[in-house]
């Protein structure tokens, strides 16, 4: 069978659009089976993985479309690898949604898995977008479901604040993305960010102008300020601890590692592509690094002395984005590698950590700190996989966490903007941040709790959780593919060297360590 | 052919994971009952003994027959496997013939000891743990054996000095019973008993010191070679300018070579690291059997049997290396006197067997070293006499602390003055302790006389400096032979000692060992015979010719075949000590002719010496005075000074800060919407202001 690259993501979307409305259409029915919507929307999931996976076989003819094409989408390495987590993200939550909501009165969970697959829809479409027009479309395809799903505890005010919140503040993204949006095409009179770096420098010819270097800029800080928002980087960040700590816990896992996935294959594409052409190329190394200073710092710092796990992970949210800009920063072929590295563990790790906690806080009926004393003698898998989560996220070796960190660090050392002071305040930041997640460690397992009842784990949860703590165990121990397909993501951008050369200089590194 | 078709690394390595599997399986086996779990446990031992076994079969070495083909070469076993690929590592095993040998020395006597514990462990609590170490010990000391590289090595390496820790501390609740020393007995102050735990970590903090050099040694020589990997060092060396001329030439070659050998002096109990063994013997017998006679010990003897032959390649000439070869010479010999001096004086049996333990490794260490030193150019002399030794030492070793085993629980005490007269009640364990003890002192035919005579033997051969290594050798075999007749009289002849007595008074009864205890060493009292019997032939066509091809793998001229008959004149001086030793332990304790008392107390010299022997010639009072309590005072002086006037207020002041910092920036999060707006367009000017200060346009 022969699927054309560039319209694989339309097969992918209609394959998950079919899916949603099926539920959607079981629900109108009124065979408002949730257990029916799981399986398919799982399913969904699990099948969209495969597709993609068979895709980046070869199996369907052509691995990668030209992306100097005049193409919607890019299918290539980088979607393939985004794709790929934010559909294992997806059937994490997806798992967990039918217990999670169990007691919850007054919702309908065939409503939210139908939700959950919409917004999923946008995600892909997002990650896999080449023009600027189609990725405005999908940025609210993601967006608006997403909104619902904040505010799926209907009877809850806090969730339905933070709804109200997320949305005011999205609205905002989008309006400038899409002024960022309109200015480039301003400049370049065409929406294709592959053809658009080659126009740059006829912007002056479409619209007459002679110096087109303020608007481009200004274009450059309308996107970076839009994606800023969905990538939880300060000073874009304010909604974020109010709208996790108010989102149903597990919607707050898909917030903080789908939707801040899926946004960042774009930027990298807007960035990395749009931005580079030989007359527009904006120095923005010291800008991603102030960013990325602020990003780190703020969330560790904040999140030190919190009192409520969900804010503590929302902070260390807005905390790894500030790592995962490093790489950004740095730029380079190791830099981008390192980021895409970063964000698929970021992905496991933060979502388990959520989905963990969801399950707890589900149980003990509160998300504050000493509400988790003594979790760790009342039930197996999710203080377990809490604590695995925990520690990746703060880089313990040998999970995942640390190896992309590792790397994140290695390329604001080896950056030719001499970063090192950046990676130095990584580093201490590192070192900070493990205060704050050791401590819920420490309040799981050392602390004595009031109650030493049995809770319940419900198959879905811990099915969920064991499949993320072995992604994030086993990546750990054996990091090697997951680099690979990070570098060969990177080389879509930079094809400085091949990526056994770029994997043969980290072993080099690490070897004169 | 070999008789299991081609070579495959599946069995070297099953030979090392299955007493680790072993180990865990037990320890589920424990849910189903005790049986389940010792059958489990002693049942991979037996396992990894008939594979370590086969090794001779699936390998090409086994072409070899007593017949007298000669071996030309033999096929190195194994693949590997990638490991860190970052590092270019890959896992694997070598199958040569020194793993070979060791490997199923190592695997038999380890499965003859626990074997042994079903009895004498019988009714301890916390058996599944004890069971689960001894598994643990004996697959990471496979392990040891078997790997390819020094990386893996170190790791089996370390597991064995964990396991030797956490199993001389097994009685960790210290009661007094299970001290090592006498209490109350101090050394200039330093006292001389220790519990077990403490013994346990003393043994941990002294090899450890040992593990620290070699560590050091290892990546010394991996920075200039870039692998860890046997032969991969031994291949590299073809190249012109090579790892070892790269280290040659910034003078750092021998110093290398020294610092793995401090591994090994901390892990065989070398002088100056020999002092935490006695102390070890605070464990279960059928551990010090184990641990700290017939195997990890032996670890540092294998660890210079493996690097030796590459530092000679190396070197390319024996002249470098002699500095190398001298010093494991010297502190072989020296050793073997220091610690036979010892065992003379001591009462405690078990740890008679411990400084016995370590004066016999002293010999294989000479073996080792004279090879070297060997001015005629007959390396594999002294190298196979000294693995020979280790073989034979296992055996015998391992029977004489199976048997103090059985004697300690049976009288209900650790000293030999407290048993006497047992030799009737108990005649197996009498004869088969005899047996071992005359192996031991070096009396033919035993294995032990031709183990021993023939590092005598290559000591003289050698020549030059080996002389007299050589005199010190034959001093210490005639105190080896004195302290083995004294063993067995003290313990086995004369009048029943009040203790006893006072047992028997009481309705005890002293019996001979149940099956399951005397059969283990019985069979290693047979087996010390046996290989005794055939040493001649065996020693000189099977382990000679198979070291001299290992040997030439290293670009090492050695001859196929040499005998140990040859040199008769050394042969009947080393008897005739070994007779003489012998004769005047016989006269001293079982005939009682000559007071032992009296001899002692006849004059300054003898009383002088018996003190000095007693307390442990001053070293170890001197280590406590030099380095362990210094070091705790320091430690002491840090934290009162240091720890509560700088550390305390940074740890303190730090999180403060942290906390400070939090609360300011928590103050940021008012929760107002319109706020939040106001900062994210507040975000974006200073995103125009930043990009136009930096951007470079």
């Amino acid at each position: 069978m022969y699927i054309s690259p560039d319209q694989f993501p339309l097969y992918l979307a209609g394959v998950l659009a079919g899916v949603a409305l099926t539920i959607v259409l079981l629900s109108v029915t009124g065979k408002r089976s949730k257990y029916i919507a799981m399986g398919l929307s799982t399913a969904g999931f699990a099948f969209a993985i495969t597709f993609i996976v068979l895709q980046a076989l070869g199996y369907f003819g052509t691995v990668q479309n030209n992306p100097t094409s005049s193409s919607l989408f890019a299918t290539d390495w980088v979607s393939y690898i985004f794709g790929v987590a934010v559909l294992l993200v997806a059937l994490l939550v997806g798992l967990t949604a039918v217990d999670y909501f169990s007691d919850v009165i007054g919702t309908d969970v065939t409503t939210f898995y139908a939700l959950l697959v919409f917004t999923t829809i946008g995600t892909l479409l997002l990650i896999f977008s080449a023009n600027l027009l189609m990725m405005f479309v999908a940025w609210e395809m993601m967006s608006i479901p997403s909104y619902v799903l904040t505010g799926f505890k209907k009877k809850d005010p806090a969730s339905n604040e933070a709804a109200v919140k997320y949305f005011v503040i999205s609205a905002f993204s989008s309006a400038v993305l899409l002024y960022g949006i309109s200015l480039i095409y301003l400049l370049t009179g065409n929406l294709s960010i592959y053809q658009i770096v080659r126009l740059m420098p006829n912007g002056m010819t479409v619209s007459g102008m002679t110096n087109f270097q303020p608007i481009g800029l200004l274009a450059l800080t309308f996107f970076v300020a839009g994606f800023g928002i969905k990538l939880a980087a300060v000073p874009f960040h304010m909604w974020i601890p109010d709208a996790y700590q108010g989102a149903p816990t597990i919607v707050s896992a898909l917030l903080s590692t789908a939707t801040k996935g899926a946004t960042f294959a774009p930027a990298i594409r807007v960035l990395f592509v749009m931005f580079s052409s030989s007359t527009f190329q904006p120095d923005w190394t010291l800008t991603f690094a102030v960013l990325s200073v602020l990003s780190m710092t703020l969330g560790n710092f904040a999140a030190l002395t919190q009192k409520s796990v969900t804010r503590i992970l929302a902070y260390s949210s807005i905390g790894q984005a500030g790592y995962i800009l490093i790489g950004v920063a740095a730029g380079g072929q190791l830099g981008l590698t390192g980021s895409f590295f970063h964000i698929l563990n970021y992905a496991t790790m933060q979502s388990c950590a959520f989905l963990a906690a969801a399950l707890i806080i589900k149980n003990v009926g509160s998300d504050n700190l000493d509400s988790f004393n003594g979790i760790g003698k009342r039930v197996a898998v999710a203080p377990m996989a809490l604590t695995l989560s925990l520690l990746a996220l703060g880089g313990f070796p040998p999970l995942s966490g640390f190896w992309s960190k590792f790397v994140l660090f290695l390329s604001a050392f080896q950056s030719t903007s001499n970063l090192s002071w950046l990676a130095i305040v990584a580093i201490i930041n590192s070192f900070v941040s493990i205060a704050f997640y050791v401590r819920i460690v420490k309040h799981m397992y050392l602390d004595e709790g009031n109650s030493t009842t049995k809770l319940v784990e419900t198959n879905g949860f811990k099915a969920s959780l064991i499949l993320a703590s072995a992604i994030i165990v086993g990546t750990g121990i054996y990091p090697g593919p997951l680099i690979e397909f990070a570098t060969e993501a990177a080389r879509s951008f930079m094809s400085e060297i091949s990526s056994t050369q770029l994997i043969e200089r980290l072993a080099f590194i690490l070897h004169s360590l | 052919m070999s008789i299991l078709g081609s070579c495959t690394d599946l069995i070297p390595n099953l030979v090392w994971i299955v007493p680790i599997a072993g180990g865990a399986l037990s320890v589920l086996g424990a849910r189903f009952g005790g049986a389940v779990r010792n059958a489990i446990a002693v049942g991979s031992g037996l396992v990894a003994a008939l594979l370590a076994t086969s090794l001779f079969f699936i390998s090409d070495f086994s072409n070899y027959t007593l017949t007298g083909k000669i071996l030309d070469d033999y096929t190195i076993c194994g693949t590997q496997a990638t490991w860190i690929q970052a590092l270019n590592l890959k896992a694997g095993v070598l199958v040569d013939p020194l793993t070979a040998v060791l490997a199923v020395t190592v695997s038999w006597v380890s499965f003859l000891i626990l074997f042994y514990s079903l009895g004498y462990m019988k009714g301890e609590r916390n058996l599944t743990r004890y069971y689960f170490l001894m598994t643990f010990f004996i697959g990471n000391m496979l392990l040891l054996v078997m790997s390819d590289n020094f990386l893996q090595l170190f790791l089996g390496w370390e597991g064995v000095g964990y396991c030797s820790y956490a199993l001389i501390g097994f009685w960790h609740s210290d009661e007094s019973r299970y001290w090592v020393g006498t209490l109350g007995e101090k050394t200039a102050g330093v006292p001389e008993s220790y519990s077990p735990s403490q013994a346990g970590l003393k043994a941990f903090i002294m090899t450890r010191a040992g593990d620290v050099a070699f560590l050091a040694g290892i990546l010394i020589i991996f920075a200039y070679s870039g692998t860890f990997n046997f032969m991969q060092l031994s291949v590299d060396l073809g190249a012109k300018s090579n790892w070892a001329t790269n280290l040659m030439s910034v003078g750092l070659f021998v110093p290398a070579a020294f610092l793995i050998f401090g591994g090994a002096i901390g892990k065989s109990a070398q002088f100056p690291l020999h002092e935490w063994l006695p102390d070890a013997m605070a464990g279960p017998t059928s551990v010090s059997a184990l641990i700290h006679a017939a195997t990890m010990v032996n670890a540092g003897v294998f660890l210079v049997g493996t690097v030796g032959p590459l530092f000679v390649q190396a070197a390319n000439s024996l002249n470098i290396v002699y500095p190398f070869f001298a010093t494991v010479a010297a502190i072989g010999a020296f050793t073997a006197l220091l610690a036979a001096s010892q065992a003379m004086v001591l009462d405690e049996l078990k740890k008679v067997l411990a400084y016995s333990t370590v004066s016999q490794i002293g010999y294989m260490m000479l073996g080792l070293g004279v090879a070297g030193l060997s001015t005629k150019g007959n390396f594999s002399f002294g190298f196979t006499a000294g693995f020979f030794h280790l073989m034979s030492q296992a055996l015998f070793k391992a029977a004489l602390f199976m048997c103090a085993g059985w004697l300690i629980h049976v009288t209900g005490s650790k000293y030999m003055s407290e048993m006497g007269g047992l030799g009737r009640s108990m005649k197996i364990t009498f004869y088969t302790m005899l047996v071992v003890a005359l192996s031991l002192s070096g009396i033919f035919p035993l294995s032990g006389f031709w183990s021993k005579e023939s590092i005598l033997s290559a000591a003289l051969q050698a020549g030059g400096i080996s002389d007299i290594f050589y005199i010190i050798g034959i001093v210490a075999a005639l105190m080896t032979a004195f302290y083995s007749m004294r063993m067995i009289g003290l313990i086995f002849t004369g009048d029943k000692s009040s203790n006893v007595k006072a047992l028997e008074e009481k309705g005890g009864h002293i019996h001979e060992a149940p099956p399951t205890m005397w059969v283990p060493y019985a069979l290693l009292a047979i087996a010390t015979v046996a290989l005794g019997i055939i040493a001649p032939i065996f020693f000189q066509q099977r382990l000679g010719s198979l070291f001299s091809a290992y040997l030439r793998n290293f670009g090492i001229p050695s001859p196929y075949s040499f005998s140990i008959l040859s040199d008769i004149v050394p042969l009947s001086i080393g008897l005739a000590v070994a007779i003489v030793g012998v004769l005047i332990g016989y006269l001293a304790y079982v005939r009682r002719s000559i007071n032992p008392k009296t001899v002692v107390a006849s004059g300054p010299l003898t009383l002088g010496a018996y003190r000095f022997f007693h307390h442990r010639w001053y070293i170890n009072a001197f280590y406590y005075k030099v380095f362990v309590y210094p070091v705790v005072s320091g430690a002491n002086w840090l934290y009162r000074n240091f720890e509560e006037k700088v550390i305390d207020p940074i740890n303190i002041g730090a999180p403060e800060f942290g906390g400070d910092a939090s609360d300011l920036l928590r103050k940021i999060q008012t929760g107002i919407e319109e706020e939040y707006v106001f900062a994210f367009a507040a975000g974006i000017v200073m995103l125009i202001i930043l990009l136009a200060i930096f951007a470079h346009l």
